[in-house]
């Protein structure tokens, strides 16, 4: 096959590209990371199916486009195959077509043009890559053994098989050899095995031995339960004897005891602890005599301080009124300081009493100030007076104002009626107003007839002239009309718009002119037919003027009429003011009368109210000469006075009030030191020095009463205490009477005796008690006072002991055997135990369970790998027997061809030898170390390709792929493999990945029929 | 009403087969598995009240002539004879007559059938009357039919037959004193109480019912799941009522899992991890020693390829702390038979090689002289002096299933011969 054609539409750094590939030989160029690697994956991916998204060789589409893509394939006989895959399930689906048909049989398809071989053919046999071409050149063994590994895969296609069964080889070698394989893994397994079945074996006849064991510990158990028996029977007795033996001295102690009893003993009559009782009560019996004696002497000393008098002890009774005066002291002493100081003011108030009456004048006295009403009533009846006496004034200068207007106003009106009466003329009051209505008929006849007369004419010219506009609207017709014809010419259409508002301007003003022409001719026509006739107009003028004698209208000036007119009209006025004037004038001297006797009627009135202001007064007690505008200054006065005359008195019922209590206070001192004979001196003016006296007597007498007062307590006291001492002592010597009384004892020496001797008798019971308690527990408490006795009563001294020896002997004895028996049984059953519990072989059964298990596990993995090495030698032998020879053929053949007919054959392995080796033209063998480098790369080159024939040769031709495997190589081998390339080129499609120029010039230089494809980075 | 425990196949203190390594508690734990079983079979009789107790031989392996086996079997025994419950036993082709301790004495509740068949008769236990038949092996090798020297029945009382032997086809258990159902039903006992094969099953059901109880303890991977007795109720017409109760220790799982599908070692152990959370779930309050079983074709095949890799996953899933307390989970191996997802039908296409090696494998599959040839090879093993006591079986085993083991060394080639990952996109 020969892929012509590489269509990616997304793979790795690839998106929708296409490359030509139709040469025999396509190197494909670029840097690292261009995606070579990439282009070799994508037409391995499209003829073998996509790999796991999780594999090393999945290049998803990083450039975008679906993953997918197409190779244009040709078969060996040219026919031309579109094989196309895209990602999806099971290495995703594949279409192949064939002149644009798909087919059915797209797989069988697929695997034809890739010659049937699988994926792995494609990757190690077909594909040369970066770790092929090895250096090879050395001389040691090593070196030596992988050179010979490294043609041998050349020639076999796997390039692992040897390695593999090694591999294989060590690791069943690791699990068991049988030749010192003593610290092999199963070897170990097997070891420990033997070894715990033997300790089993030993354990089983160990155990074998079990009844019999069983029968000798059951002898020994008999045995120790009669030992048992019989020493608890000696250990008995022995206990018994050694009860006697200790116990012994006890017994003895009693008997002495019991001897020194008296023979009759004491009952309990008497008296418990006497001794202590006795100087108890003896004690407390002289404590208390002592508290009496005591007792006494105090109530003796107590009681003339009890009955001591006390000097002024009534002033006790009076302590609050002493108390009082006491706390008066201080009052009295501001009083008496208090009194000259206002005796100073009353003096001072007198002057300005004296002070005030002298200023309100003579006769006054101090009761007649005080008796004066000057209250704001009174006040209010003064100011009514003089409200009164001010409107009476009032009213009378108003009076006399208006008289005085009323004299101008005469005087005044005397000269306008004296003027007037001057200048009047001397005609009638008709005469003057016929006149002057003529007159004015004159003037309207005058104006008929002029305006008829000014008429005449103008009627004449009013068809005449034609009434020409006003000029501003003929100038703005025409400069508008110029305008319209320079916009029309110079074709200016603003100018044109600017034209026809102007139009439309003077138009307007034509309108108004017309509307005045019209109302102007109306005028004319009404005008004229008023004014028709002047002839008769003038007519009637001169009739009238002929009334008024005055001439004809020609010689008559209008204006003269006028001048008539208005004289006469004054002349009217004149005489109608002339009457007036009279009339005013007269009533005027009317009105002066009646204002003369008003203000003499006021007046009048005026003094009545005087007299009245004095009655008054008098009756007010106030001075006559008073007005009532200066009663409020007279007033004050008195209220002054009155003030003053006020705090005098003030001051000197204070000043009396002081005198009082000063007073009062000696009184009340005096009369207290009286009630108790306490001698004071009247010459002292203070009284707080007698207070302070008698306070001082009073502490006194206080302080004196309470000593007696304490001591007549303590008496008191001091008798009951005695009372009470006095009736314990009584009881107590009760108590020792009782006692004495008790012990029939006389007094008490005899009772001491008698108590002593009751006390040890007493001491020796309680001994004895206590030793035959001591024997009684020694014998476990099994026997009464009186089986012991019976029990020592016929015992001797020394008999004991001997018999204690002896049993002692005896015990021992058997003590020893039950020892030994003990002691047997225990290993016995120990041994029994051992085994009865079988533990240990328990654990090395299991043990061997688990160790039978690992070595069968060991042992299969053994087989196994034994067998898989088994068949790989099978497989190795196959292939040099069937395989092998054709590849050599074929090897040699390349060989000699790249040789240049140098080498001429290439000599399998046989079972002598593992490696190859050449034959030169000179048929000298040689082995591959001995070759150059160069050689040995084509050696090895012819190797491969020997294998690609081989495997290949018969079915299509398969493109080979070069990717970076000459990078190792120096020129000179490069160029060697690039022309061996060039030269299976012309078979086999080959393709070159590479990144250097050097190798891709290698290439274009080895083939003629070379092409370069540029991958960009 | 009647009621009895049916129990066979103690083998008190017999080891468990087929374990690895374990710790120092697991290993103890799992020692005292079969005794923990028979206390619980024992503390069962008294609970329940039963009348008696039947055992249908192989109280022990007599090869491993366990003495401590035997003492403790008679001390469950006194606490029968304490609560008045009799025991009635028959030995078996493991434990028998001659390979019991001489002197060891059984308490007067128990009655051991010799080597002469026997009926004893119970009529003075407050219970209606009945009968237990029975025989023990006087040694091991008893290969002929025990059922002749049974008496056929012609008493009323309720019949047991206690006997060891195989019915039918003994799955997996040799012959031992063969016999038929249809021989034991024409002897017209009521209930026969058989001992010998491990696995709990009901022959027949009535007429008479006839069964195995399996052993009360799995001591190997193959004696999987819950292990137990028969609690056996007879009502007053002689209707029989069967209640199997477990009482097993420890409880034997084994589970395969797959790794299809799997791309990655985290994957696999996800996958392991729910079959062992399965296991513990089922187990309930019991501890469990369990195998996992990895089957399938995968990429994770490459993990898993050397020996160590799996014994590695089984230390890792012990590590886990669910080995220390009660109950346990213990993983005792991981066996794999897995294999990559290579395509071998189109690799054995190349002209390669690797083409070559595996159509010479396909056709050494064919040989029927494959034994023979491959025995040469594994005698260097099996025949050296220190392998063959202990391998000889599984020589045997190998052998005879030749195609296996080609296979297992066909993948093993193959993992190291194509290293390219073929993986196809799933």
């Amino acid at each position: 096959m020969h892929i012509k054609e590489l269509h990616i539409d997304g793979f790795g750094v690839y998106h929708d590209r296409e490359i030509q590939t139709g040469a025999p030989l396509t190197v494909f160029y670029g840097p690292n990371e261009a995606g070579k690697s990439t282009l070799l994956a994508f037409i391995r991916t499209v003829l073998y199916g996509f790999p796991s998204s999780t594999s090393s060789k999945w290049y998803p589409p990083l450039s975008g486009g679906q993953h997918s893509g197409r190779l244009i394939i040709a078969d060996d006989s040219g026919t031309n195959f579109t094989v196309e895959r895209q990602i999806g399930p099971k290495g995703g689906p594949l279409i192949v077509r064939s002149s644009g048909n798909e087919m059915s049989n797209g797989q069988n398809t697929v695997e034809r043009l890739c010659g049937q071989q699988p994926r792995n053919v494609f990757e190690n046999v077909l594909s040369f890559n970066l770790s092929e071409l090895p250096k090879l050149g050395s001389e040691n063994e090593n070196a030596k053994n992988n050179i010979t590994r490294e043609f041998y895969s050349a020639a076999i296609g796997a390039r692992k098989f040897q390695e593999v069964k090694d591999d294989l080889q060590k690791r069943q070698r690791d699990i068991f050899t049988t030749n010192s394989g003593k610290q092999k893994r199963l070897w170990k397994k097997l070891a420990r095995l033997e070894e715990l079945e033997k300790l089993l074996r030993e354990i089983e006849g160990q155990s074998a031995n079990y009844a019999d064991t069983t029968r000798q510990i059951d002898e020994r158990t008999t045995a120790l339960h009669l030992s048992e028996k019989q020493e608890k029977k000696l250990q008995s007795r022995r206990d018994e004897l050694k009860r006697y033996v200790e116990s012994w001295p006890v017994w003895c102690q009693i008997r002495k005891l019991e001897s020194t009893l008296p023979a009759v003993i004491p009952g309990d009559e008497f008296p418990d602890n006497p001794i202590e009782r006795l100087e108890e009560l003896e004690n407390t019996i002289g404590e208390h005599q002592d508290a009496v004696e005591a007792f006494n002497a105090t109530i003796a000393d107590t009681r003339v301080q009890a009955e001591r008098p006390v000097i002024h002890e009534k002033l006790i009774g009076e302590s609050a009124q002493c108390d009082g005066l006491v706390n008066g002291v201080e009052k009295h002493q501001d009083a008496c300081v208090d009194l000259n100081k206002r005796q100073v003011e009353v003096d001072k108030n007198e002057e300005a009493v004296a002070k005030e009456l002298l200023e309100l004048g003579n006769d006054w006295t101090k009761e007649q100030i005080s008796a004066l009403d000057v209250s704001i009533t009174k006040m209010d009846q003064v100011d009514a007076w003089q409200t009164k006496f001010d409107e009476l004034q009032n009213r009378l200068q108003t009076l006399q104002l208006a008289l005085n207007t009323l004299d101008e106003s005469c005087r005044q009106q005397t000269v306008d009626v004296t003027r007037l009466e001057n200048d009047i003329a001397p005609s009638t009051d008709d005469e003057l107003d016929t006149n002057i209505k003529l007159v004015q008929t004159a003037l309207d006849r005058h104006t008929t007839y002029i305006r008829a007369l000014e008429n005449q004419p103008m009627r004449g010219r009013s068809s005449a002239q034609f009434p020409i506009p006003p000029r501003w609207i003929v100038w703005g017709f025409l400069i508008t009309l110029l305008t319209f014809g320079l916009a029309i010419f110079f074709e200016l259409p603003w100018l044109g718009a600017a034209s026809l508002l102007g139009f439309a301007g003077v138009g307007v003003g034509l309108v108004d002119w017309f509307d005045s022409m019209r109302h102007k001719y109306h005028q004319t026509v009404h005008d004229t037919t008023e004014t028709a006739k002047p002839e008769d107009r003038r007519q009637e003028y001169a009739e009238v003027l002929k009334q008024l004698k005055l001439g004809n209208p020609e010689s008559v000036d209008v204006s003269d009429l006028t001048k008539i007119k208005d004289r006469w009209s004054d002349e009217i006025r004149n005489r109608q003011a002339l009457t007036s004037a009279r009339k005013i004038l007269i009533t005027l001297e009317d009105q002066k009368v009646t204002q003369r006797e008003m203000i003499e009627a006021h007046n009048k009135q005026i003094e009545e109210t005087t007299v009245k202001w004095r009655e008054w007064l008098r009756l007010s007690d106030f001075p006559e000469t008073l007005q009532p505008n200066n009663v409020e200054g007279f007033a004050h006065q008195v209220k002054e006075a009155r003030h003053a005359i006020n705090s005098l008195k003030k001051e000197k019922n204070r000043l009396y009030g002081i005198t009082q209590n000063i007073k009062e206070y000696r009184e009340q001192v005096k009369k207290l030191a009286d009630r108790h004979d306490i001698p004071l001196d009247d010459s002292i003016a203070d009284a707080t020095i007698w207070t302070n006296q008698i306070k001082t007597l009073l502490q006194q007498a206080n302080n004196k009463q309470g000593t007696r007062e304490n001591a007549r307590n303590k008496l008191r006291d001091s008798n009951a205490q005695h009372k009470t001492t006095s009736a314990a002592l009584n009881r107590e010597m009760k108590k020792l009477e009782n006692l004495l009384n008790a012990a029939q004892a006389k007094d008490v020496e005899e009772f001491r005796r008698k108590a002593k001797e009751w006390l040890r008798t007493q001491a020796t019971i309680r001994q004895l008690e206590s030793k035959r308690g001591e024997l009684r527990a020694m014998w476990v408490n099994n026997y009464t006072d009186e089986e012991l006795a019976n029990k020592f009563q016929n015992r001797a001294d020394g008999e004991l002991e001997d018999e204690l020896a002896q049993l002692n002997e005896s015990l021992s004895k058997l003590k020893n055997e039950h020892k030994t028996n003990n002691r047997e049984r225990g290993q016995l059953e120990a041994e029994r135990k051992r085994m009865d519990g079988d533990e240990q072989a328990s654990k090395y059964r299991a043990e061997r369970e688990i160790r039978r298990t690992e070595a069968n596990e060991l042992a299969e993995e053994w087989s196994t790998l034994i067998v898989a090495q088994w068949l790989l030698n099978q497989a190795h032998r196959k292939y040099e027997k069937e395989r092998q020879p054709a590849v050599i053929q074929s090897a040699s053949k390349w060989f000699k061809q790249m040789t240049n007919g140098n080498y001429i054959n290439i000599v399998p392995p046989t079972d002598r030898t593992s490696e190859f080796s050449v034959v030169n033209k000179r048929e000298r063998t040689l082995a591959p170390n001995q070759l150059s480098q160069g050689t040995q790369d084509q050696l090895y080159l012819a190797l491969r390709f020997g294998l690609i024939e081989s495997i290949v040769g018969h079915g299509e031709r398969l493109p080979v792929i070069v990717d970076e495997a000459l990078v190792n190589c120096d020129p000179a081998r490069a160029k060697v493999a690039a022309s061996a390339f060039a030269e299976l080129a012309q078979k086999n499609q080959v393709l070159v990945m590479t990144c250097h120029s050097w190798v891709r010039d290698l290439f274009v230089e080895a083939s003629q029929n070379v092409q370069v494809v540029e991958l960009a980075p | 009403m009647f009621r009895f425990i049916h129990a066979a196949d103690l083998h008190l203190d017999s080891p468990f087969k087929g374990l690895k390594e374990t710790n120092q508690t697991v290993g103890d734990r799992l020692r005292r598995a079969t005794f923990n079983a028979y206390t619980t079979l024992i503390d069962l009789c008294i609970e329940k009240e039963v009348d008696c107790l039947v055992v249908a031989g192989d109280v022990f392996d007599g090869a491993d002539k366990s003495l401590e086996g035997q003492l403790r079997f008679v001390d469950g025994l006194k606490r029968l004879e304490q609560n008045n419950i009799r025991v009635f036993i028959c030995h078996g082709n493991h434990d028998p007559l001659d390979s019991w301790r001489a002197g060891l004495s059984f308490p007067d509740n128990v009655h051991r059938f010799m080597s002469d068949t026997e009926c004893v008769k119970i009529a003075d236990d407050g219970v209606p009357p009945y009968a237990v038949c029975g025989i023990s092996y006087p040694t091991q090798e008893v290969k002929r039919s025990l059922l002749g020297t049974f008496p056929k029945r012609d008493w009323p009382e309720f019949t047991i037959g206690l006997l060891h032997a195989s019915v039918g086809a003994a799955d997996g258990h040799q012959s031992y004193a063969p016999c038929s159902v249809k021989e034991l039903t024409s002897l017209g006992y009521d209930y026969w109480a058989l001992g010998h094969v491990h696995t709990g099953v009901i022959l027949q059901d009535s007429d008479p019912w006839i069964g195995y109880p399996g052993n009360p303890q799995g001591r190997s991977p193959r004696e999987t799941g819950e292990r137990g007795v028969y609690v056996v109720e007879v009502g007053d017409n002689k209707q029989i009522k069967t209640d199997f109760v477990p009482v097993h220790a420890v409880r034997w799982e084994q589970r395969d899992v797959s790794i299809d599908g799997l791309e990655t070692v985290e994957q696999l152990d996800e996958r392991i991890h729910a079959s062992v959370d399965e296991i513990s779930e089922e187990a309930g309050d019991r501890s469990v020693v369990y195998r996992i079983h990895l089957v399938g074709r995968g990429r994770v095949h490459h993990n898993l390829a050397t020996p160590d890799s799996a014994q590695e996953l089984a230390r890792r899933l012990n590590d886990e702390g669910r080995d220390d307390h009660e109950p346990f989970l213990w993983c005792a191996g991981i066996k794999t038979t897995t294999a990559s997802e290579i395509n071998l039908d189109q690799l054995r296409k190349g002209n390669d090689a690797v083409g070559d090696f595996l159509k010479l494998k396909e056709e050494f599959a064919q040989d029927t002289t494959l034994p023979e040839q491959l025995e040469p090879e594994l005698s260097k093993l099996f025949k050296a002096r220190i392998a063959k006591p202990h391998l000889q079986e599984l020589e045997g085993a190998l052998l005879n299933d030749a195609q296996t083991l080609l296979k297992k060394a066909e993948i093993t080639a193959l993992d190291l011969l194509v290293e390219e990952d073929p993986d196809l996109a799933s």
